[in-house]
């Protein structure tokens, strides 16, 4: 009960008779108001002082912990308290207010409430509230201060040459490190608060110019229709207003990387940027978006290259590998080269199971030991990797439970499935992987053909905020396969991604080589 | 705005010249060889091949530039146009039935293919069942999906078939090819009957030309794409011929598949090199069943009303599939196959000119009568 | 729409699950990989039927040893028999006898006796049961043994320890020499077999407990059997005629010294120059590359004089071999593995419409064809020294 749920709309009107969303002149019944609204938690403080040798009482309000108490000791108290015998306040409780608000707080950000909808909001989010008795406002004075976690390298995408600082969990940090890559004026950061209860801030970036206007007014319609209560991470955000929720395939990438969101926005796309997470959403993604990283376009075009090409094959035996073990093992021995086909029916003989079962048992195995090895602190994880490495090695083989071919076979998927850079689609590869195992396991290299051509089905009628998840491969925008599984020398790549229908086309200039 | 400019179900002149070699490529180049072969002597069959291309191509020109001349308009409304409306929806029923047979044929021919090429004991049904679902399920989702599909799997498609080419090189004889021009005019005719209705599908046009935004290129497009095609075939065929001879390609049953099987991979990866041809030559057929399929569905559509995609798919899948395991043996699936083609090219053919004649007569333009 | 479409799959997805059960799933350790199969004439001939043997090397995997664990002291292969009038008969009967059903399509090599290969239209049809089915390879071999089929089958060597894998290597070695000729390809013989060409097939021999490569049968296309066989000597005109050569020697004298050339390469080209009546007048024109291998003279080979002569004898050496086989060909075997149909048949295809049922058969023109040979030997090396001993 009590007055939390007091912002639902709904719960408003009936708590209604034990305070009210006004703001009084009587200075006790607006500090009453605000203590029946919050059911005077005791992170509130409240100072109540008169301002310098007048009777103009004044009260301070504010969250412990939400302030920086430097700022209002040194800027609101003090000079509320000493600075004012210097001057004369005036009688008028009028100009008091306004002489207050423009002379004596010296903070930068400083607004007006009218309610006591604004003075909460802005209470919960860190700023302190200035009452004075008789004037039926307040003044607001943004003094947010809280601990934040320092500029880091980001964990879940390292990269070894490149810039070294990822996002944190400060939304203003986060805007900032952005224009640092971005000083066009055309940089657009709109705020959104998202959550019913969270409230938290939510920023739409882009770069006005670039992004094609259709995307823009989609995604704007999409944001402004969440309504849950909170967004605790840009997860929510993502699964809210992506356009197929039933898809394996994330259509939006999230990144902890500015340059990343930097380079996107500047191809026309745009990021979303939530308060309390590092992880910042970009969208429209593609298929091939999810097989690039920053680093491509760092090293030399030979390197960013062959990268790329080493990610779809790293893509593909993800996806496949167990699959075509299984189906060449069980069905299609004919295939396998003579000699080999007798070693690994060598190695295999004496396994109990077949490779089907052999192979989901390891997969399991494979995908516990990660899962396990995420959820342990660093210092249990070595011995996670220890025991597993014996357990999926040694063990298993030696007790003819499974065979050393599919040891190689599964530790390879494994090993390919961590190179694929984005980790929420190497998950779903992952996923994806025991569905075609099981087709393999069904109709051989028939079924593996079936279920590829049933991935490439979903995957065409995908779309990312409308935009086709295949594209540019098919619908086909051949000038943009120069950024795609190659990667052509930076001074080539003079042109912004067609597929995204960009108002600027051009992102450079040869002639200025 | 729910689709970005170009996601919605519009195409461009250029996929449509992606879908026809697309709709071509299929079951069929797989035994053209052979019946090639049959009547000619040596190389001989190239010419009735390329001559027959020429005729298809052209007629594909004409389909689509007939289909053009109504841009924007479904083949049932520019057919109520030309020969009022009830006609217009018997010829789209009639046309309708051309892509349900052709579904039928092509699945039940992947069923035979990988009963010989790939399975042993699997039932016929299960195999035919399988592709035929994953067929269902692209034809329920988007119509441009569909041709996003042949643009992902025909590079896929082509790629496959000049590998096979290029590792057979080692085992092409020259000597297979002569003589030159030994072959009677019967031999000839046969093969020219042969090449012509191995060319199926471009009856697709009639409907698809509809959906492409500004289609007065579509019918060159057409034809290359058709050029494109006949190229293939004829690859093909002349590897085939030079490697087996024109006496063992008669005796083969599927000789581009065989060809396959002469395909060693330097360095022993992995052998038997004609299964995994045939798998990826599943994404062709794949992609001639759904525009097939599209085209049948989207005629019925303009019939039935925009909303009846699903129930329509729905009523439809049981029949083909049951018209695809009528065929009893080997025999009757290639008289049941040649039937098809002659239906689906007289068809098309007696729709197109029909129409490019009556609106002749009657002048009819795309703002109607004159 | 989009609900529809997931019950859609889903049911898709359920069903086939369902519906399908794993029915061609055969592991890989249950599998009997045939590599070689060997076809007798059986020994004991019950009814009126041919009864024929076909023995069968299947790969026991276990007995290769792992990498670890050291060679093992199994056998990596078990010879299966059994006796019955078709292949495919007898190939169920097998099924009867091993834990592992055999399976083709790892075959490597067909070995048929001398005895079966002589029987008319045997060979074909016993062919055909290796073509038609779709496990076997076109690249899978076909040779005849000296004897006993199955006795190449136990073949031993030091290196391998399959026999199949083992003549199947060695006959790899086909570059080495000039007087065996390249392995035949099951494939190859479909092709002869549906144009009713005649054709060689190569032949193996044991020599105590192995197997030697060396000798040909020549195969009929009329007769539809074996006519006769080839010497080492004839098989290496034979392969001069048809060019088929990619290394070997030629031993040849200089100044009465023993000389030995290397053959680098070896070009040949058959045309027909005229045909009168029914006679087929041929010209065949061989160009050989070679260099000095060894020479017992002690003269400078790298004197253009001493080359000179050399090269004419080595020319008169071919000379005398082409036309030897040629005699053969024509006189003894009365067979035309030359070559000489194919060319008519391309060339000259009226002609060969009219003589196809009378070239190497019936009334046999091919006997009175004349072929005119022509040899070009140029020696373009001489080895590192110009003279060893003086």
């Amino acid at each position: 009960m009590g007055f939390f749920s007091k912002r639902s709309k709904k719960q408003q009107d009936k708590k209604q008779e034990d305070f009210t969303l006004d703001i009084y002149k009587d200075l006790d019944k607006n500090i009453s108001n605000l203590k029946v609204m919050l059911e005077e938690p005791n992170d509130l403080v409240i100072r109540e002082f008169t301002a310098g040798h007048t009777d103009h009482k004044c009260a301070l309000v504010f969250i412990d912990g939400l302030v920086d108490k430097n700022l209002i000791n040194n800027n609101i108290l003090k000079n509320l308290q000493v600075m004012a015998e210097w001057k004369d306040l005036p009688v008028t409780n009028a100009n008091l207010f306004n002489d207050i608000k423009q002379e004596l707080v010296s903070i930068s950000d400083v607004s007006t409430g009218e309610n006591l909808d604004d003075v909460s909001n802005a209470l919960l989010y860190g700023s302190a509230i200035l009452y004075i008795n008789g004037v039926r406002k307040a003044i607001i004075a943004d003094v947010k201060g809280w601990e934040t976690r320092s500029i880091d390298q980001p964990p879940s995408e390292t990269i070894i040459r490149g810039p070294r600082e990822g996002f944190i969990e400060n939304f203003r940090t986060n805007m900032v490190l952005i224009r640092r890559y971005i000083r066009d004026p055309n940089l657009r950061f709109n705020t959104y608060d998202v959550g019913r209860r969270s409230k938290k801030k939510l920023a739409l970036t882009y770069v006005d110019g670039i992004i094609h206007p259709d995307l823009l007014k989609e995604v704007k319609r999409r944001l402004s229709s969440i309504d849950m209560d909170s967004a605790p991470e840009s997860g929510y955000i993502e699964q809210w207003i992506e356009d197929s929720f039933l898809s394996p395939f994330p259509q939006m990438l999230n990144t902890e990387r500015p340059d990343a969101v930097a380079e996107a926005l500047l191809e026309g796309k745009f990021a979303i940027i939530l308060d309390g997470t590092p992880f910042v959403l970009i969208a429209p993604a593609t298929i091939g978006n999810t097989l690039q990283a920053p680093e491509d376009y760092y090293e030399r075009w030979w390197i960013g290259t062959g990268l790329r090409m080493l990610r779809y094959l790293a893509a593909f035996l993800a996806m496949f590998l167990p699959a075509l073990y299984i189906a060449l093992v069980s069905y299609h021995q004919g295939m396998i080269p003579t000699k080999l086909a007798f070693s690994i029916a060598a190695s295999r003989e004496g396994v109990p199971f077949p490779s089907v079962v052999e192979a989901f048992l390891m997969g399991i195995t494979m995908e516990l030991l990660r899962e396990a090895s995420v959820r342990l602190p660093k210092a249990i994880g070595q011995t996670i990797g220890i025991i597993g490495g014996l357990v999926i090695g040694e063990a298993a083989v030696n007790a003819g439970v499974v065979s050393p071919i599919m040891v190689i076979v599964v530790a390879l998927t494994a090993i390919a499935s961590f190179s694929v850079p984005a980790y929420s689609v190497a998950i779903s590869f992952r996923l994806l992987r025991f569905g075609v195992m099981l087709a393999a396991a069904i109709l051989g290299l028939y079924g593996i053909i079936l279920a590829y051509i049933m991935i490439n089905i979903h995957i065409v009628n995908l779309k990312s905020i409308g935009v086709p998840y295949s594209s540019p491969f098919a619908p086909t925008f051949f000038q943009d396969w120069k950024d795609l599984v190659f990667r052509a020398p930076i001074p080539v790549l003079t042109k912004r991604p067609g597929y995204l229908l960009p108002d600027d086309k051009k992102s450079a200039d040869k002639k200025g080589r | 705005m729910d689709r970005f400019e170009y996601g919605d179900d519009k195409i461009t002149d250029k996929e449509i010249m992606i879908a026809i070699p697309s709709i071509v490529i299929g079951v069929g180049i797989l035994y053209l060889p052979r019946s090639l072969a049959e009547g000619t002597l040596a190389l001989d069959g190239w010419l009735p091949l390329l001559i027959g291309g020429i005729i298809v191509s052209f007629l594909t020109w004409l389909t689509a530039r007939l289909a053009a001349q109504f841009p924007g308009q479904e083949f049932l409304d520019y057919a109520s146009l030309i020969v009022s409306r009830p006609v217009g929806i018997c010829l789209t029923l009639l046309l309708a039935v051309q892509g349900l047979l052709i579904t039928a044929f092509e699945t039940r021919a992947i069923g035979d293919l990988a009963k010989h090429y790939l399975f042993d004991r699997t039932p016929i049904e299960v195999i035919m069942l399988a592709f035929f679902l994953v067929i269902i399920y692209a034809v329920s989702g988007s119509r441009s999906g569909i041709f996003r599909l042949n643009m992902l799997f025909l590079p896929i498609i082509i790629f496959i078939a000049m590998v096979v080419i290029l590792f057979t090189l080692g085992w092409f004889d020259k000597g297979n090819m002569l003589p030159v021009f030994q072959t009677d005019i019967d031999g000839y005719l046969a093969a020219l009957n042969s090449s012509i209705f191995s060319y199926l599908g471009f009856g697709i046009l009639l409907f698809y030309i509809s959906l492409v935004k500004r289609p007065k290129n579509a019918p060159a497009k057409a034809a290359l794409g058709m050029m494109a095609a006949v190229v293939m075939y004829l690859i093909l065929f002349v590897a085939c011929i030079a490697v087996f001879g024109n006496q063992a390609t008669t005796n083969l049953l599927y000789p581009t598949v065989e060809l396959a099987k002469e395909v060693e991979i330097p360095g022993g990866f992995f052998e038997r090199f004609e299964s995994v041809f045939f798998v990826i030559w599943i994404m062709a057929i794949f992609n001639t069943t759904t525009l097939a399929l599209d085209a049948s569905v989207f005629a019925l559509q303009s019939v039935f009303g925009k909303g009846a995609k699903q129930k329509i798919i729905l009523i439809l899948a049981p029949i083909i599939y049951l018209i695809g395991l009528a065929p009893q043996d080997i025999t009757q699936l290639s008289e049941f196959g040649s039937f098809v083609g002659y239906y689906g090219l007289g068809i098309t053919m007696f729709v197109t000119l029909l129409l490019l004649a009556v609106a002749k007569l009657r002048g009819v333009t795309k703002r109607g009568k004159k | 729409m989009a609900k529809s479409k997931l019950i859609c799959l889903m049911i898709s997805s359920i069903s086939v699950v369902l519906l399908a059960g794993c029915w061609d799933r055969v592991e890989i350790e249950q599998r009997g990989f045939v590599l070689g199969a060997a076809i007798d004439v059986a020994e004991e001939q019950t009814d009126d039927e041919l009864q024929l043997t076909l023995t069968t090397q299947i790969a026991v995997p276990s007995g290769f040893g792992t990498p670890t664990g050291g060679g093992s002291k199994k056998k990596a292969y078990m010879n299966i028999s059994a006796t019955g009038h078709s292949l495919f008969a007898i190939e169920r009967k097998m099924a009867k006898q091993t834990s592992r059903s055999p399976y083709f399509q790892h075959l490597k090599m067909i070995i048929m006796s001398e005895e079966v290969a002589n029987k008319p239209n045997l060979l074909s049809s016993l062919m055909d049961f290796f073509i038609r089915d779709h496990e076997m390879r076109r690249g899978v071999r076909v040779v005849i043994m000296d004897g006993k089929a199955m006795a190449a089958l136990e073949a031993t060597s030091d290196n391998e320890n399959i026999p199949t894998i083992y003549i199947e290597s060695m006959m790899d070695n086909d570059f080495k020499n000039a007087d065996v000729l390249e392995p035949l390809r099951v494939g190859k013989v479909h092709d002869f077999l549906v144009t009713t060409e005649s054709f060689v097939i190569p032949k193996l021999e044991m020599e105590g407990d192995r197997v030697k490569y060396q000798g040909a049968e020549v195969y009929n296309g009329g007769k539809k059997r074996v006519v006769g066989s080839l010497n080492s000597k004839e098989i290496k005109g034979l392969n001069f005629i048809t060019g088929k050569i990619k290394g070997g020697m030629i031993k040849t004298e200089l100044h009465e010294h023993l000389t030995t050339l290397q053959i680098l390469r070896v070009n040949s080209n058959m045309s027909i120059t005229s045909i009168e009546q029914n006679k087929v007048n041929a010209s065949l024109t061989i160009n050989m590359d070679g260099m000095v291998a060894e020479t017992f003279s002690s003269v400078d080979v790298a004197n253009k004089r001493n080359l000179e002569k050399l090269e004419t004898k080595a020319e008169e050496k071919i000379t005398k071999l082409v036309n030897q086989t040629v005699e053969k060909m024509q006189q003894d075997l009365r067979t035309d593995v030359l070559g000489i149909e194919q060319l008519l048949h391309r060339h000259h295809y009226d002609f060969w419409k009219k003589v196809e049922k009378n070239w190497d058969r019936g009334k046999n023109y091919f006997v009175d064809s004349d072929i005119n040979v022509q040899v070009n030997v140029n020696i373009r090396a001489t080895g590192g020294a110009d003279k060893t001993s003086d």
